[in-house]
């Protein structure tokens, strides 16, 4: 907790502020309680002049009209606190993530994972606001409140104090105590009934289909019943401990009542300060009120806590590669890719995705990869762009090992455009000027006519200013390929690997991107990941792998006479109607 | 208070009561315990009595306290216990719902947010029933009770909190109107702040590709630091209510303490009401402010009653029509006749007039172009719906009077995302035919081609899978399907191209498997593959919901027309001989 706590640092003038003003909210309702019951006692008094009662009347305008203010200023400078926590907070787990992405986050579902980290960072900016300030708060005007009641009857003081005590922690605690078994059942209880909802919905068309209805529903039913059961329990302690709470406070004035009459039967109170020590005493719950759900918050916030820092507290993969590209002699023209023997996996207890892998790339040769699915095709445009370190064997840039390659040189030296690439949530040409941010107008619009993507940024009103929404959405999957080839020609690295480019797209448009995208690249070393195999007669040659291991090799025409693997893959592509080209 | 909640869900009623009751009941007490505790004290002040005095009082006073925390305990805890029969009703009836509903109406929706529905949702309404509704209930009665009290005590007293009486709600609507868009404008920056940082995070892969991970943190916090100015400047005004309600509250208890002490002096009002009035304040007041925190609390909850009752009213499209359950199920043929289909809510029909028969024993091959109304065509024969034009018919008993239940039973599809379910494989299995013994299990697991994969996991078939069958390939779901179909050994057969998201080697191992499932049995097989379509006696080829073409597979291969079409419409670049290859690969398969 201590290093997210720290991040609070630069605020702490803030935070001091934003305690005060919360502390003398709490304080200005005990002001404005006490001093009008000690207006109206003394008043009762009848006293020989109204100057007397000069006093307490400032005292209760003061404090009446002084709490809104306070109110709003806690309010105000807490948010702020809250905000500048946040961002630190992102700050903080992006440079901590930074180094992680790829390759130590691909044991989890990085999707689902991600989306966390962000739900749980936004629950640790309650750090402030929900977990810290309450018992502070709490602290500092039960200070005053006790010191204001030891003024006037020490005994009242203690009393106060062990009410307060219990209802702000004692009874709180008891009751998460008590609750702990039952919510965790309860919990248990909820997810066993969230998979049967759930099924209700994905299983829709099976539980139909095998004439489940009734015993789907006598299931859910079981557990429904069960969920209610332990739900009604909690439900019962949480009524307890909220009957127990109002008992305190009013149990509390009923003690300091029968005391103080005590008190002053003896003279040893003032009879004028007897209403005011019992409604200093209703008055004062407020100071404890917030700590009940700061205790809730505490088992949120380090849950929360504990899942980032078992993310972001990973060793980072050592990338070790010093040489820079002038160094190595990598002037920027087209280099031969040479591995040999090259093994990869994504995690040590995981089979090999490359498995001594080998072939050769020759300077702008332009070299088609092909595969059934999970046969490594797309990792190797990871391992090639230093994504993810390879193990075993040797990946040779003109003879240069590409691991002793600075790893922050990689974008200078290979362009890819993955499986999925990537668009920001915003507009067009931002997310093209992301790979080269001086580029040209006409280097942008040339890129767009390589990428066929000149006629819709025409017809876009907006042009090249049209945001392109949420992971790109607003633009079909095809087109956000094409937007991602784009970028990739403005980064001009003399290396490209393209994963699935064409994917999506009619077979008109992938002739014209092809034949375009060959004739800019042909001065450079290209790899044309792809699982379309009819359109391939046109590269140098292609390799095909399974299971990671080069299976074939050579002109796709070679290929097609040898009938191995991939005429048979061929010939089962050729078989599917069109209509579904895009969806095998 | 949604109106249909009201209605149709009893414990909503019994709740309404229950909290009506406490409100009326604490109204009570908060009353009964100032004035007692307004007279222990004016006794002992002005009075100057002892505490042995006033020690029966002081018990009175004691019980009214317990009294109160009794009815805090009790109307909690009921009004949370109804909120739960509540939802436990809610759940099974729309469980209940959605299977009458079916696949038609489910996949029309999205799937996320059902879900999202039926399991947040319903949690939504707990705060929305047992926090908000009984603070409703509480705010419209303590302070009214209050009021007609402080009136009978001290007019002035009473005039004051009526005068705040309909300014908090006026102030509380007034600028928590502004406040909550400006509320929800704040909300919806700061989860765009989030997404933005998501989007970072998600898109970090492509920043590194491109050379622009490092600057990235930079961006970060520029973007927030310009969020929280802008959300500090709407919240400025936003918080203005809390001040403002704050100030009304203790302004006016200032005011009736300034006001009751003038009067008190000259001894116009005796002490012991002045207390009492003074005590009696703040609890007029506090009901007003839990109303505005628990409205945020039960805001959730009123969105998703809206949500759950559309839901509820969803058209029981797969719900069993009929009674009849003609004999000899294998024997009939499958009529259809002008079968046109219109999916609720939509202008265009999914099918129109089409009308073929399925005769027994008969492996029909759909195909046609996405839209074109196949699947649709398989749901109606499913019996998830019944055609909105012309008629189904098995033999001569038409769908509609169908026990559709009972057909369904007698036949088996299979789908291109076979759903498996949390438990184990035996369970899934057995999901088909309850009664099946281990060694008809097996034995289907075997004909599926599923036996070999099935003894390698851990624990064999008691092998537990997780929901959606996750760690699964999609060729070992599909052969669990397939296993499925041979325990249920129903003589109708319907399938949408199960293979289709499969690798050509898995798809090639499958067809196999399948081939034997499909012989001596009457089939319908929605087609995407041309290989598929050849298998089959007869070829149905629909174009915007209506049958073009029906003939055997080779006979309409010869033909112009849409089968014709299908088949060349996939066009590799004309220099490839692609007949040529196509024929030689047709003939391979």
């Amino acid at each position: 907790m201590r290093h997210y706590t720290a991040l609070l640092k630069p605020y702490r003038w803030w935070v001091v502020l934003a305690l005060l003003m919360a502390t003398l909210t709490v304080l200005a309702n005990v002001g404005l309680m006490s001093t009008s019951a000690y207006l109206i006692a003394r008043a009762a008094q009848h006293p020989y002049t109204i100057l007397l009662l000069w006093v307490p009347i400032v005292g209760v305008r003061f404090f009446g009209t002084s709490r809104g203010v306070f109110r709003y200023l806690d309010r105000y400078v807490s948010h702020n606190v809250t905000f500048q926590l946040l961002k630190e907070l992102r700050v903080y787990v992006y440079r901590k993530l930074e180094p992680l992405i790829p390759s130590r986050l691909q044991a989890f579902h990085t999707g689902d994972l991600l989306s966390r980290v962000v739900s749980d960072v936004d629950t640790l900016q309650n750090l402030y606001l929900g977990l810290y300030a309450p018992p502070i708060v709490a602290l500092l005007s039960t200070i005053v409140i006790l010191g204001l009641m030891a003024y006037f009857g020490v005994a009242l003081a203690l009393v106060l104090a062990v009410f307060l005590v219990l209802a702000g922690v004692v009874v709180p605690v008891l009751s998460q105590w008590s609750a702990g078994g039952l919510t965790a059942r309860m919990v248990q209880a909820r997810g066993e009934l969230s998979t049967e909802l759930v099924e209700t919905i994905h299983g829709n068309t099976d539980l139909l289909v095998l004439g489940q209805e009734a015993r789907h529903l006598e299931k859910l039913g079981a557990l429904v019943r069960a969920w209610a059961l332990r739900r009604i329990r909690l439900h019962w302690l949480a009524g307890l401990s909220a009957g127990i709470m109002q008992a305190l406070n009013n149990g509390a004035m009923w003690l300091i009542l029968v005391l103080g009459i005590g008190m002053v039967t003896r003279g040893a109170l003032p009879p004028v300060l007897l209403p005011v020590v019992v409604l200093l005493t209703l008055a004062s719950f407020e100071a404890v009120n917030a700590l009940p759900p700061a205790f809730q918050m505490r088992g949120q916030i380090s849950a929360a806590r504990t899942r980032i820092n078992e993310i972001v507290d990973q060793t980072p993969p050592m990338f070790a590669g010093q040489k820079t590209l002038e160094a190595a002699g990598l002037d920027g023209k087209a280099p031969a890719v040479q591995l040999h023997d090259v093994r990869f996996r994504y995690h040590s207890t995981t089979p090999w995705v490359l498995d001594k892998t080998s072939f050769d790339v020759l300077p702008m040769q332009h070299v088609a990869v092909v595969g059934p699915s999970g046969a490594g095709k797309s990792t190797l445009s990871g391992v090639l762009s230093q994504l993810w370190p390879y193990e075993e064997g040797h990946i040779l840039i003109n003879g240069v090992e590409l691991s002793d390659l600075r790893v922050d040189a990689m974008p200078h030296l290979i362009g890819v455009v993955d499986q999925e690439p990537h668009l920001f949530d915003t507009t067009l040409r931002e997310n093209l000027l992301l790979a080269n941010p001086s580029a040209t107008p006409t280097q942008l619009q040339e890129a767009l006519r390589i990428a066929q993507l000149e006629s819709l940024v025409n017809e876009l009103p907006d042009g090249l200013e049209t945001p392109v929404g949420e992971h790109g959405f607003n633009f079909s999957g095809g087109e956000r390929k094409r937007v991602a080839i784009a970028r990739v020609i403005l980064q001009n690295a003399p290396i490209l690997v393209f994963d699935e480019a064409t994917e999506g797209l009619d077979a008109l448009t992938e002739r014209r991107l092809i034949q375009e995208l060959r004739q800019w690249a042909k001065n450079k070393t290209v790899l044309w990941i792809t699982h379309r195999l009819v359109n391939l007669d046109v590269m140098d040659q292609v390799v095909v792998l399974a299971q990671g291991r080069v299976v074939e090799q050579g002109p796709a025409e070679t290929l097609g006479r040898q009938r191995g693997l991939f005429q048979r893959m061929r010939e089962s592509e050729i078989q599917t109607f069109a209509w579904n080209a895009d969806a095998v | 208070m949604n109106p249909r909640l009201l209605k149709e869900v009893k414990s909503v009623q019994t709740l309404l009561g229950l909290v009506i009751l406490q409100g009326v009941l604490s109204g009570i007490l908060i009353i009964a315990q100032a004035s007692v505790l307004a007279l222990i004290v004016s006794r002992v002040f002005i009075g100057h009595q002892t505490l042995a005095s006033v020690q029966h009082l002081l018990w009175v006073l004691l019980a009214i306290i317990v009294a109160r925390a009794v009815l805090t305990w009790l109307g909690e805890t009921g009004s949370l216990a109804l909120a739960t029969r509540v939802q436990s009703s809610l759940r099974m009836r729309l469980t209940q719902r959605l299977l009458n509903a079916g696949p038609l109406y489910v996949h029309a929706q999205k799937t996320g947010e059902l879900v999202n529905t039926l399991i947040q949702g319903i949690e939504d309404l707990e705060p929305y029933l047992a926090r908000y509704v009984p603070q409703i209930a509480i705010t419209a009665l303590v302070p009214t009770i209050i009021l007609v009290e402080a009136f009978s005590r001290d007019w002035i007293t009473g005039l004051i909190l009526l005068i705040t009486v309909p300014l908090i709600p006026f102030f509380m609507i007034l600028i928590g109107r502004q406040a909550e868009s400006s509320t929800k404008r704040q909300w919806e920056t700061l989860s765009r702040l989030s997404a933005h940082f998501l989007d970072v995070l998600q898109g970090l892969t492509t920043l590194k590709l491109l050379g622009q991970s490092a600057g990235q943190a930079r961006g970060i916090e520029r973007a927030s630091d310009e969020f929280r100015r802008a959300t500090m400047a709407s919240l400025r005004i936003a918080f203005v209510s809390a001040l403002v309600l704050e100030l009304l509250a203790s302004l006016s208890m200032a005011m009736v303490a300034v006001a009751i002490g003038l009067r008190v002096i000259p001894g116009r009002m005796p002490f012991e009401t002045a207390f009492f009035l003074l005590v009696l304040v703040p609890d007029f007041y506090l009901p007003w402010r839990m109303l505005g925190t628990r409205f945020h609390d039960g805001l959730n909850g009123m969105e998703a009653a809206k949500r759950i009752f559309e839901i509820l009213d969803a058209p029981e499209l797969a719900k069993a029509g009929g009674t009849m359950r003609p004999a000899a199920v294998d024997a009939q043929p499958i009529v259809l006749n002008r079968v046109g289909f219109q999916y609720p809510g939509r202008s265009e029909p999914a099918l129109q007039g089409v009308s073929a028969v399925v005769k027994p024993g008969e492996r029909v091959a759909v195909v046609g172009p996405s839209g074109a109304g196949k699947s649709t065509l398989l749901a109606l024969l499913m019996g998830f719906a019944v055609p909105t034009s012309g008629t189904i018919a098995l033999g001569d008993t038409p769908f509609t009077s169908l026990d559709l239940a009972w057909w369904r039973q007698h036949v088996m599809y299979l789908t291109q995302n076979p759903y498996i379910f949390a438990g184990t494989v035996a369970d899934n299995l057995r999901m088909a035919r309850w009664d099946a013994t281990d060694a008809e299990i097996r034995r289907a697991a075997e004909r599926a081609g599923a036996w070999e994969y099935i003894a390698a996991l851990p624990q064999g078939w008691q092998t537990v899978l997780g929901e959606g069958g996750t760690g699964l390939s999609g060729g070992q779901k599909q052969r669990l399907a397939l296993a499925r179909a041979y325990l249920k050994d129903a003589p109708v057969i319907f399938m949408d191209e199960p293979t289709a998201n499969l690798d050509p080697e898995t798809e090639a191992e499958l067809w196999g498997h399948l081939e034997a499932l499909l012989t001596g049995r009457t089939a319908v097989v929605v087609a995407h593959r041309l290989s598929t379509a050849r298998r089959m006696d007869v070829v149905w080829a629909m174009n915007h919901g209506q049958l073009e073409q029906v003939g055997a597979p080779r006979e309409l291969e010869r033909v112009p027309g849409l089968y014709r079409e299908l088949i060349q419409a996939y066009a590799p670049l004309p220099e490839e001989g692609h007949y040529a290859s196509l024929h030689r690969a047709a003939e391979t398969l």
